[in-house]
């Protein structure tokens, strides 16, 4: 079943159709969110309070459009809007050591993710951190694959300045 | 000069994509080429340490347990805000039933004409703040309601 279906069937009131649309995406929303926060709590908040309000805005939604895009948007501008509103305090990223990382590296490339901007984080986070692809990524955040590729290249080339020597 | 910069950049962008898998035969063999050129090897592998390290990286994510509730805390508060609205304009109505109740009550009662008066303008002064409250709240919500979609 495609997003166009289920939409349709939370229109009429399928509670079951929303809560496997939620179901669907939370992982790739709490991604993005933490991406944003880099706090697991107001990333988890985030993506709840953005599926509230695509619940609610549903009507206003345009059938005819990807689903998955218009929610992202929606669920960018509530973090963005949290953190300009100062309700919430933005937090260096924390990233879960891993085999073959030490504490050195990882905290340099912390850093390094913290100087990137949000759009280079995100980027990163979708290709690295959740592996999808050029053209997955192309979707979720509707744009083209070249733009993709342009932006993958140049969050690279940061982390690259920012890490050279030290890794 | 410039004819070379772009080529450096162009083999740069190809040795990222190199990483992903997914260049095409002809981006391969547009690479192999680029390769040729020690600065761009040793940038290869500055890049394959990082694409290394990335993909070994993992950030904090919710254990199994918080996923398994996910749902339901979103239906729960889905819920309340609904409680809330609908409490919110019976409470409402009621305030405004009562008041009106309480005018008409004090306006027949044999009380002090000032103590009537200055009765009516407390009440007055009351739903006048309430008014004005809801007032201010349905226009935040007209003018903002959809700040967080931007198209």
């Amino acid at each position: 079943m495609d997003d166009k279906e289920i939409i349709k069937k939370i229109r009429d009131g399928n509670k079951e159709a929303f809560k496997f649309i939620v179901e669907k995406y939370m992982k790739l929303a709490y991604s993005i969110a933490y991406s944003i926060v880099g706090s697991r709590e107001e990333a988890l908040d985030i993506s709840q309070e953005a599926f509230i309000k695509v619940y609610k805005n549903l009507k206003q939604f345009d059938i005819k459009r990807p689903f998955l895009p218009w929610f992202i948007k929606i669920l960018k501008n509530i973090a963005i809007d949290k953190i300009r509103k100062g309700k919430i305090k933005l937090i260096p990223l924390e990233v879960v050591e891993n085999k073959g990382i030490n504490q050195e590296i990882k905290l340099e490339l912390e850093r390094a993710l913290a100087n990137l901007n949000q759009e280079e984080r995100e980027i990163i986070f979708l290709r690295h951190f959740d592996g999808y692809s050029y053209k997955e990524i192309a979707e979720i955040l509707d744009i083209p694959i070249g733009t993709v590729m342009s932006r993958l290249f140049y969050a690279r080339k940061k982390l690259k300045k920012m890490l050279e020597g030290r890794i | 000069m410039k004819e070379k910069n772009l080529d450096r950049e162009q083999c740069e962008k190809l040795i990222q994509k190199s990483m992903d898998m997914e260049l095409t035969p002809e981006e391969k063999e547009y690479l192999r080429e680029c390769l040729n050129n020690p600065e761009l090897k040793q940038e290869l592998e500055i890049y394959n340490k990082i694409v290394e390290i990335l993909n070994m990286t993992k950030y904090e994510t919710p254990e199994d347990k918080i996923w398994n509730n996910y749902w339901s805390k979103i239906y729960n508060r889905l819920e309340r805000q609904i409680g809330w609205i609908l409490t919110s304009i019976s409470g409402i109505i009621l305030l405004f039933y009562f008041l009106v109740l309480i005018f008409k009550n004090i306006l027949a009662s044999n009380i002090a004409v000032w103590l009537k008066t200055v009765i009516i303008l407390f009440l007055l002064g009351i739903s006048i703040l309430l008014v004005s409250i809801i007032r201010e709240r349905l226009y935040i919500m007209k003018k903002e309601r959809y700040k967080d979609i931007k198209r």
